[in-house]
């Protein structure tokens, strides 16, 4: 089988890796924004709760949280399909770490320009809609493009939940060639790949909602 | 009976007392500066009149209506009020545009093209009508204060609040304000601006309310508080002007 | 702003409705859920997306008898019995041991082949040994989970032959193997089948052969009514038919 042949075959997990990646990014962009949405709407308790929350979660190792939730929860009766705890394990994992991504970002916003929206008249959730949020987002990007980073590295433990993705095809191909270091050769450029891809995505997106000179002080 | 009238107002932190029983007026029509020394209270004073800051005493009536009363609808109360803040505090991730029409979509909940035409008009007033696709970083510091104006003055407010609307500017620029400033009491539009820029206060105050230490020390066109430098309070602000 | 936002909470939502109701959907010919490892030839391997291997035929002629299809996941070894033991694989087989620790969490059906064990070194060391006198000597790598530990544990740690903080773990054979190639490592514990297979691809011999020490089982979750039935088939099969499968795979 030639290197291009090994590349083949390692593509086909290309597929699920994205699938993965993707998934557990929306989740753990879902979690994140909930969580510093939350803390800035709730009072001072859900705070202090929110805090505790992102504090053990920045703390468990992912695959332990990830092999509690699909081999122990059948235990009590819990049957969570293989995406769905990858989404739980390392889309809530990174969601935490994104709410703190989130939490620098709007502290980075012109408390005055609050005030200003404040002093006009608009309720705190309108300001957090039209004025925080927009840019909040914007101060986050860098945070979020190294999340998901983190996210597409972590995505290879999906593989010990059953899901096929690159890993999976490069430990089944290795077994039947020996073809040790070409293999992880190979998977190194397609992880390589794929991160390209999706930076090149989120350049797109980022150029599409640019702001000049926005981040000038 | 006049459009603001502050009787006895207080605030007070656990620490210290930041406003001992300010009273004052402010007719309709009229310009009024306060002014006084750093940690006066000027600006915590402006914060209380539209509630930013809550104060712990006293009544503010503004337009006949009592708004430190429990139950009163504090939001339609600061969309009456237009508020200038020093440093413009202008909107960075909206257009100059967007800026001054928000309010008018979001809060008058104004369509969009009558909302833009109504800021349009704004910022003409200000002369800052070319610059409507621009984002506030491009401005310089005279353009923001006009968009910031314009911006105040787009919700049709009864008032027209500064806070240190000159303490960014250059000389060139702090002369500039004041002709608008000036312009715009000529329209007729209520004006109550805290600074400690004495330039300023000449030139656009009927009176000058002089805070010393949380209290009115005085009340008066500024000539003649200026005059009255046997006193030793005034004098030490005013040091030897007039 | 918002309409991203309800867009990706409704991607997300979708995407979790799709993974909960693409699994345990009844189909009309009845679903065997397989959890495999397939780094284990020639018991299970996949070559060319298929999956293929002794225990896939054994296995693949009790479905045709019985009429029902085969959905076959891939996890890592451990992954795999923790599939079985949760119950999200109805059956479990790359060449599994059967062992006492196994047997108090998962069933097994009836022993379907011997195994030896081999613990093979790389040829160029020219390392043989007589009796396990000098084993304490060198390092020993084999995957995480495999029935090498407990037998180190149980056999020959008491009689301090070996001790089970000496051996080296590893996801799968292939990295064991890869790490013998790089001499990190001084001997992998093979399966005799696996061993069989790779004798022919890397230069590696037998070091030391524990003969017919292990028995392979296919694993099902306890109480599981498909390993009454499997064991049925077995006894069907006879013990010819089953000997000319392993023969066809071990030659």
């Amino acid at each position: 089988m030639s290197f291009a042949g090994i590349l083949l075959t390692l593509l086909q997990g290309a597929g699920y890796t994205l699938l993965v990646t993707l998934a557990c990014a929306a989740t753990a962009l879902v979690v994140g924004l909930g969580i510093a949405i939350a803390r800035e709407l709730g009072g001072a308790w859900l705070s202090t709760l929110l805090s505790a929350v992102v504090y053990v979660l920045r703390g468990v190792p992912m695959l332990v949280l990830l092999f509690i939730i699909f081999f122990g929860l059948p235990g009590v009766g819990l049957d969570v399909p293989p995406l769905l705890a990858m989404m739980l394990s390392l889309g809530l994992i990174s969601g935490a770490y994104l709410s703190e991504v989130f939490r620098g970002s709007l502290a980075a916003i012109n408390p005055n320009e609050v005030l200003a929206a404040q002093s006009m008249g608009f309720s705190r959730l309108a300001t957090l809609r039209l004025i925080k949020l927009p840019q909040m987002a914007r101060f986050a990007v860098p945070g979020m493009v190294n999340e998901l980073t983190t996210v597409l590295k972590f995505s290879p433990f999906a593989y010990t939940v059953g899901i096929p993705e690159i890993t999976k095809q490069a430990m089944a191909l290795v077994a039947t060639t020996m073809r040790g270091i070409e293999i992880y050769a190979a998977i190194g450029l397609l992880y390589f790949g794929i991160y390209r891809l999706l930076l090149a995505a989120v350049r797109l997106i980022e150029k599409r909602y640019s702001i000049p000179g926005f981040a000038q002080e | 009976m006049a459009l603001l009238e502050v009787k006895n107002l207080v605030k007070s932190y656990t620490d210290r007392t930041v406003l001992d029983g300010v009273s004052f007026e402010l007719e309709e029509g009229e310009a009024k500066v306060v002014m006084g020394p750093s940690g006066c209270g000027k600006s915590t004073l402006l914060r209380c009149l539209n509630r930013l800051i809550e104060p712990t005493s006293g009544t503010i009536l503004f337009d006949g209506q009592d708004v430190t009363r429990p139950g009163v609808d504090v939001r339609e109360l600061r969309s009456r009020i237009g508020f200038v803040f020093q440093n413009f505090a202008l909107y960075r991730h909206m257009s100059v545009l967007d800026n001054v029409a928000l309010a008018l979509r979001r809060l008058k909940k104004l369509p969009r093209k009558e909302a833009e035409e109504r800021a349009v008009h704004e910022l003409h007033r200000m002369e800052m009508a070319d610059k409507r696709d621009a984002y506030p970083a491009a401005l310089s510091g005279g353009q923001s204060q006009r968009v910031a104006i314009a911006r105040a003055l787009a919700m049709d407010p009864k008032v027209l609040f500064f806070d240190e609307p000159t303490s960014a500017l250059d000389p060139i620029m702090v002369r500039e304000v004041v002709t608008l400033i000036n312009r715009l009491y000529l329209d007729n539009v209520t004006i109550l601006c805290v600074t400690h820029d004495l330039g300023l206060a000449k030139h656009i105050s009927d009176r000058v309310v002089f805070l010393d230490r949380g209290k009115v020390y005085a009340e008066d066109r500024i000539e003649h508080l200026l005059a009255r430098d046997a006193d030793p309070v005034i004098d030490e602000f005013f040091g030897g002007e007039g | 702003m918002i309409r991203r936002r309800k867009l990706l909470a409704s991607f997300v939502l979708g995407l979790a409705l799709i993974t909960a109701g693409g699994c345990s959907k009844g189909q009309t010919s009845k679903v065997i859920n397989v959890a495999v490892t397939p780094a284990s030839p020639p018991n299970l391997f996949e070559e060319n997306g298929q999956t293929k291997g002794l225990d896939y035929d054994l296995f693949d002629g009790y479905c045709k008898a019985r009429g029902c299809t085969l959905n076959i996941t891939a996890y890592d070894f451990q992954g795999m019995l923790g599939a079985v033991v949760s119950r999200k694989a109805d059956v479990a087989f790359s060449g599994i041991s059967i062992t006492e620790p196994r047997k108090q969490v998962m069933d097994f059906s009836k022993p379907y082949m011997d195994n030896d064990w081999d613990l093979v070194s790389m040829k160029s060391r020219n390392l043989k040994l007589a009796n396990l006198d000098t084993l304490k000597n060198y390092t020993i790598g084999f995957p995480r989970g495999a029935a090498y530990m407990d037998f180190i544990k149980t056999k020959l740690e008491p009689k301090g032959i070996y001790s089970t903080d000496k051996a080296k773990l590893y996801p799968s054979y292939n990295e064991a193997l890869t790490d013998l190639q790089n001499g990190q490592v001084d001997l992998v514990f093979l399966d005799g089948t696996v061993a069989s297979v790779y004798r022919k691809k890397l230069p590696i011999q037998d070091t030391y052969v524990f003969a017919g020490i292990d028995k392979l089982g296919f694993a099902f979750p306890k109480g599981s009514a498909l390993r009454v039935d499997f064991d049925k088939y077995l006894d069907e099969l006879g013990p010819q038919k089953r000997q000319a499968i392993i023969d066809k795979w071990m030659k």
